[in-house]
């Protein structure tokens, strides 16, 4: 293995001093205060003073904008103002840490991060992977996951993505290992390496060996969308011998056997990879793809897969293509374990205290959240000869986070509890390249996500309420998968062989009718009509639909059948005895697995045999099976939901005072539906955005590159402010605002817009302009007019 | 490695505090567009067009089934050939229209891609490189304006209109070269008419009661980003009141043409696109989506191809008729062809190794046939056009410096086509 100088100090420096806090007990009061004290000596030292402290009406906004990512409410904006306890500040940092705010706020820091899209790959098939993974994401944040688990269990990620969640990490760069692993140091290390794929780097002193011996520990990380019933069943068709038994590993496609596939993982449908033309072993390629296509981009394989240096590859340290073995580049090495991946040698390397760049980062990403600006920048970029202006502050910080065993909850409370962080921003932006010493934090623009819930928290009641309804959708379109996986992945091969013929078959049938169409259009075409061509297409699209339901109906369903009697016991009485939900929890915490058992409930209910249960769910309408079971298990949870929803419409009718006029309800229903559908937070949409969005036209990560968000002005901005939908959301009348200002005079309303929207009262010069523009023309006085005023002030955008 | 001493990090951060649209992209980063002047690259030439249609087939065009038909019937299922004025090409049925315009076209047969998936294969023919998970590549439309700049002020320099799911845009470069995306080219620019109930008088009323409440913050604060907010509430009024605002608004259009275009988002995208370019846009792209026929090729893309031939027959019927297709590069593109192979589902498969793309107008030599295929549609037989090589063409007819060397942000160099070679024979 090589070392670099470099990382040799590095590491005899954390020795000395870093390693030694991880025993030491933290009082947080003395941590913020020693923050403070090193700050003040390098103001001192500087020549610089501090700025002022911030007064409550500003604090209260910037806090809960950093901390819950909206503005506060005037209610929450009054009880902070008025309340006299002297310690008022930390209290409001304690609730707020936490709370479900802050679980979508730093869920949102995280997304732009980690680029996570609900789509994370493919044509929708990761969709409910996706739905986990950020379900995952905000678990570990709401549970104060240790960040250095959190690593580690992103970066050893291995299996279906119902088995594990945090397989979002690698799925996102799927068949893209060495770029993962670009990422994984840009992240986590805050090492720009990704020059080094291709040669040495040119500013820094990686070589391309050393990313290829780092690479080599991941790249084993593989998605795969094939499974080796596949490979099996083919060895049958061809008359080979291996026809007996299961598909490899009850088929959880984890383990560190070799895959059934080497090259990115799937059978994609292109030429000169056999999967095309119309020969029976082709045939049969093409139905296993289209039988496994729903499960494509939701596994990731522990493959043992070696990485080979390029054919390029130019030094005089080995041959191209030569095999690369796992090594470190600098701190300490990284023992691989007999038994183990080599992936989970990197993982413990990676997030281990002794790495010199680990925890530098975290704290440094994290100072920067809440100061606006990096201790180094950029946050991503540390390179060998980095100078760190403020190095003693560094070093307490990373003491700080070892010592608190990366609880990123607790070292929050510290930073927000400083003086340095309670002051006002500075009045002069900080220089590019030149040191910044934290007179105080820096102005910032908020971010898109910071905007668009700062509209949603005046327009929608508790407006951090995780939504429920999002996460059932997301489970179903995720369970979708897992039914489709357990029923084929089990199958033996000979099954399996049977059903891909099967497929074929109908497949030949199909096409025949496909021809017809053609025949359609042929005839379309000589009377020259567009619409029947048109037509025609629609009808080969029908046909498509049916033949994915028919193998849902013959392959799926027969693999259901079987995994039941599997999973639940052999017996009818047996599995009709899981038909409640006590019994379910039961049966699960005996090994079986949570999905099928709830399966079994909604098939077995009432005693009913298999072919009953599916009778009575699917009837014989041949709608294709799996959405429709799916829906039977989660109709009890929809049902809930339902009442739910129903129960708040009615407080709210009463509460809000909604009159019976049709025209009132109509408005109030389509209120409901923008509430549900549109003004939600942003970590309740999908990710990202749609282009034109809202929340991209702000500068939302599109995902593609780490931390891709932008403040960046616009006139696309300019015009959604001043024309777009924000104003008609917010001043709707049954807004939380506009329900707010019922009743209220001219001044009451102007106190409540500002306390609303800028977290203080009008000053009186401000009352004075107001009430000049009233004298001159009274409708300038409606509360539109007021908030459309404000929206389209540089106050509102930005956080002091 | 050689590092210009003049594209530091900071120039490229400074120089992105203003977003598209914005009223200083020009000049935005003195020295590159400077140094791009005549004579700064041996592979320069006098640009023979201005402006650029890229008419973009998402999801895989098959290339036997629209312009590189062959006779074989057990490759061209249902689909014939069609003869055309020009002695050599053939069209297959699927496109009548565009007989008519088969003397402005070039067709370059023998176009051969490196990438056999979708996005892999979108990304690369967009920017010439490879798709990574750590940086960005610019498109052609934002290279373009890196190098010349925007023609008028108040409009963005480049747009993309249609349903696509992933745009690189402007790349590493800096924002305000992003394209301004259009989804729907019958809405016209989002956000751009003030919101219902909303008057002139009251609309300027409370722009100056924000400015006047806003004096002290942002006096205050007298930052750059504070400031760039400032000129974009400007520019933004600006624009929406501007004569250029006309040029999203189709209903200016007579019902023929907009007919004869076709009434679907392409036809209809095609026909904004020329109004855009009117305007002074300089790169407007139009995507159709749908083309990935892995089942029931003979059904869906008659379909495709149907919107396909009147948009494009009527573009070039109309670009020709107002003058402009003389300096005007219309560019159909795809990420690859389609296999001769039939598959079971009656559909035809990736095919990366051949395919065909179109050019025409911008001093490109009509009625011409580059490249060959096999009598299958298969191999590529003579003169093979890479991806690099057909955007390198793009960026010859531009004029644009295909060897200058720009680095991203990360310092990374990158120039226009990856090193292609323009295939010069195209030109008139």
């Amino acid at each position: 293995m090589k070392i670099h100088v470099h990382g040799i100090a590095m590491v005899l420096f954390l020795t000395a001093t870093v390693l030694d806090a991880r025993s030491a007990p933290v009082n947080s009061d003395e941590a913020a205060a020693k923050i403070d004290q090193l700050i003040a000596a390098k103001l001192v030292e500087n020549k610089l003073t501090p700025n002022p402290v911030t007064p409550d009406d500003v604090f209260v906004r910037r806090l809960y904008l950093d901390l819950t990512g909206r503005i506060p409410t005037k209610r929450e904006t009054l009880n902070f103002l008025e309340s006299n306890d002297p310690d008022k500040r930390a209290a409001l940092v304690d609730s707020l840490i936490g709370s479900d705010g802050y679980v979508s706020h730093f869920y949102n820091y995280f997304s732009n991060l980690l680029r996570t899209r609900t789509s994370i790959s493919g044509n929708g098939q990761s969709v409910g992977a996706g739905h986990a993974y950020e379900g995952w994401i905000k678990d570990a944040i709401r549970g104060n996951k240790p960040y250095d688990d959190f690593v580690r269990e992103l970066v050893t990620a291995s299996g279906a993505s119902w088995e594990n969640p945090a397989t979002g990490y690698y799925l996102r760069d799927y068949g893209m290992p060495l770029d993962n692993l670009a990422i994984t140091t840009q992240v986590f290390l805050g090492t720009q390496i990704v020059c080094a794929q291709c040669h040495d780097h040119p500013f820094d002193s990686w070589t391309q060996m050393d990313y290829y011996h780092l690479s080599a520990f991941t790249y084993g990380m593989m998605g795969t969308g094939n499974h080796p019933v596949v490979q099996k069943a083919m060895q049958l068709a061809n008359g080979g011998a291996d026809g007996q038994g299961k598909g490899k590993g009850k088929g959880k496609v984890k383990g560190k056997g070799k895959p059934a596939d080497t090259g990115t993982g799937d059978p994609v449908m292109m030429a000169g990879n056999g999967y095309t033309g119309k020969s029976d072993e082709a045939a049969l390629r093409r139905a296993s793809s289209e039988i496994l296509f729903p499960l494509r981009f939701n596994n990731i394989l522990e493959s043992d897969r070696a990485l080979r240096l390029p054919k390029d590859y130019q030094y005089d340290d080995a041959r191209p293509l030569s095999v690369v073995n796992p090594a470190t580049p600098f701190g300490p090495e990284a023992p691989l374990s007999e038994s183990g991946h080599p992936v989970h040698a990197f993982g413990d390397w990676l997030t281990s205290p002794e790495n010199p760049r680990f925890t530098k980062v975290i704290v440094n990403r994290l100072w920067k959240r809440a100061f606006g600006l990096g201790i180094v920048e950029p946050v991503d970029d540390f390179r060998e000869h980095t100078v760190i202006p403020n190095p003693e502050l560094m070093t307490a910080l990373e003491e700080l986070m070892i010592s608190l065993d990366y609880d990123l909850q607790a070292f929050q409370r510290i930073l927000y509890k400083t003086q340095a962080y309670q002051r006002e921003a500075s009045l002069e932006e900080p220089v590019p390249g030149a040191p910044y010493y934290f007179a105080g934090p820096i102005l910032r623009r908020m971010s898109a996500e910071q905007i668009w819930d700062s509209l949603v928290a005046m327009t929608v009641e508790e407006p951090d309420r995780p939504d429920a309804e999002r996460e059932v959708a997301g489970r179903k379109r995720h369970a979708t998968v897992q039914l489709i996986a357990e029923s084929v992945y089990d199958q033996t091969p000979a099954e399996f062989l049977r059903h891909m013929r099967e497929v074929v078959r109908i497949q030949g049938e199909l096409s025949e009718r496909i021809e017809a169409a053609q025949a359609q259009v042929a005839a379309a075409r000589e009377k020259g009509d567009p619409d029947l061509i048109k037509q025609a297409s629609l009808e080969a699209r029908k046909i498509k639909d049916e033949l994915d339901t028919r193998i849902e109906e013959i392959v799926y369903r027969d693999g259901l059948e079987r995994k039941l009697a599997e999973v639940t016991g052999k017996g009818q009485a047996e599995r009709a005895s899981v038909s409640t939900r006590e019994e379910r929890a039961s049966v699960t915490s005996a090994g079986g697995d949570d999905l099928i058992v709830e399966l079994a409930a909604a098939l077995f209910e009432g005693d009913r045999s298999f072919e009953e249960g599916m009778e009575s769910i699917v009837g014989s309408e041949g709608n294709g099976i799996v959405k429709q079971l799916v829906d039977a298990m989660f109709a009890e949870r929809e049902s809930e939901l339902q009442s739910a929803r129903d129960a708040r419409r009615a407080t709210e009718l009463a509460a809000w005072k909604v009159a019976k006029q049709p025209e009132v309800r109509a408005a109030y229903r389509a209120f409901d539906k923008q509430i549900r559908e549109r003004m939600k937070r942003a970590s309740e949409l999908n990710q990202p955005a749609p282009a034109g969005h809202f929340l991209r036209e702000f500068g939302q990560s599109d995902r593609e590159l780490v931390e891709n968000s932008s403040d960046e002005a616009s006139i696309t901005q300019a015009l959604a402010m001043l024309n777009g939908p924000a104003l008609a959301a917010v001043t709707n009348r049954f807004s939380v605002l506009m329900r707010d200002m019922r009743g209220e005079k001219f001044e009451d309303r102007l106190d409540t817009v500002y306390l609303t929207m800028l977290s203080r009262l009008p000053t009186d010069g401000e009352k004075a302009v107001f009430r000049e523009a009233w004298a001159a023309d009274p409708e300038s006085g409606t509360v539109n007019g007021i908030v459309w005023t404000l929206l389209n002030t540089r106050q509102f955008l930005f956080v002091q | 490695m050689r590092i210009e001493p003049d594209l530091s990090r900071r120039h490229f951060v400074s120089s992105a505090a203003k977003s598209f649209l914005g009223v200083s992209a020009l000049g935005a980063l003195p020295g590159i567009s400077r140094a791009a002047g005549a004579g700064a690259s041996p592979l320069k030439q006098i640009a023979t067009a201005k402006r650029v249609i890229y008419l973009y087939m998402d999801g895989g065009m098959s290339h036997l089934d629209t312009f590189d038909p062959k006779t074989d019937a057990a490759v061209m299922g249902p689909t014939k050939r069609l003869d055309t004025p020009v002695d050599d090409l053939k069209l297959s049925d699927n496109l009548p229209l565009l007989r008519r315009h088969a003397e402005k076209l070039a067709v370059i047969q023998s176009m051969t891609s490196t990438q056999g998936a979708h996005k892999q294969g979108n990304y690369y023919m967009h920017t010439s490189y490879e798709i990574r998970s750590s940086i960005r590549h610019p498109a052609m439309g934002a290279w373009l304006l890196k190098f010349n700049g925007r023609n008028n002020p108040t409009l963005p320099g480049n747009a993309v209109i249609g349903n696509l799911s992933a745009h690189p845009g402007s790349g590493f470069f800096e924002a305000s070269l992003s394209p301004i995306i259009i989804r729907d080219p019958e809405g016209g620019l989002q956000n751009s008419a003030m919101a219902r109930g909303m008057t002139e008088e009251r609309f300027n009323f409370h722009r100056d009661l924000a400015a006047k409440l806003d004096a002290p913050f942002v006096e205050k604060y007298n930052q750059k980003n504070v400031r760039a907010y400032t000129d974009m509430y400007d520019d933004a009024v600006k624009l929406m009141r501007s004569k250029d605002l006309a040029a999203f608004d189709l209903s200016a259009e007579p019902e023929a043409i907009k007919e004869s275009y076709g009434k679907n988002s392409f036809g209809q995208g095609c026909l904004l696109a020329r109004r855009l370019l009117e305007h002074g846009v300089s790169f407007v792209e139009v995507n159709m989506g749908g083309w990935d026929t892995h089942n029931s090729n003979f059904v869906n893309v008659p379909e495709k191809a149907g919107i396909l031939d009147a948009a494009l027959s009527t573009l070039l019927g109309d670009l020709e008729r107002r003058g402009l297709l003389d300096d005007t590069l219309v560019v159909l593109a795809t990420e690859f062809g389609r296999t001769p192979e039939i598959n079971t589902n009656e559909g035809r498969d990736h095919h990366p190794q051949a395919f065909t793309c179109l050019l025409a107008g911008g001093g490109i030599k009509g009625g011409t046939i580059y490249g060959k295929t096999d009598e299958r549609g298969a191999k590529i037989l003579e003169n093979p056009v890479t991806v690099t090589d057909f955007n390198a063409t793009i960026g010859y007819a531009l004029g644009l410096p295909l060897d200058q060397v720009l680095y991203s942000p990360s310092m990374r160099p990158f120039t226009v086509a990856d090193k292609g070679k323009p295939v010069v024979e195209l030109f008139g």
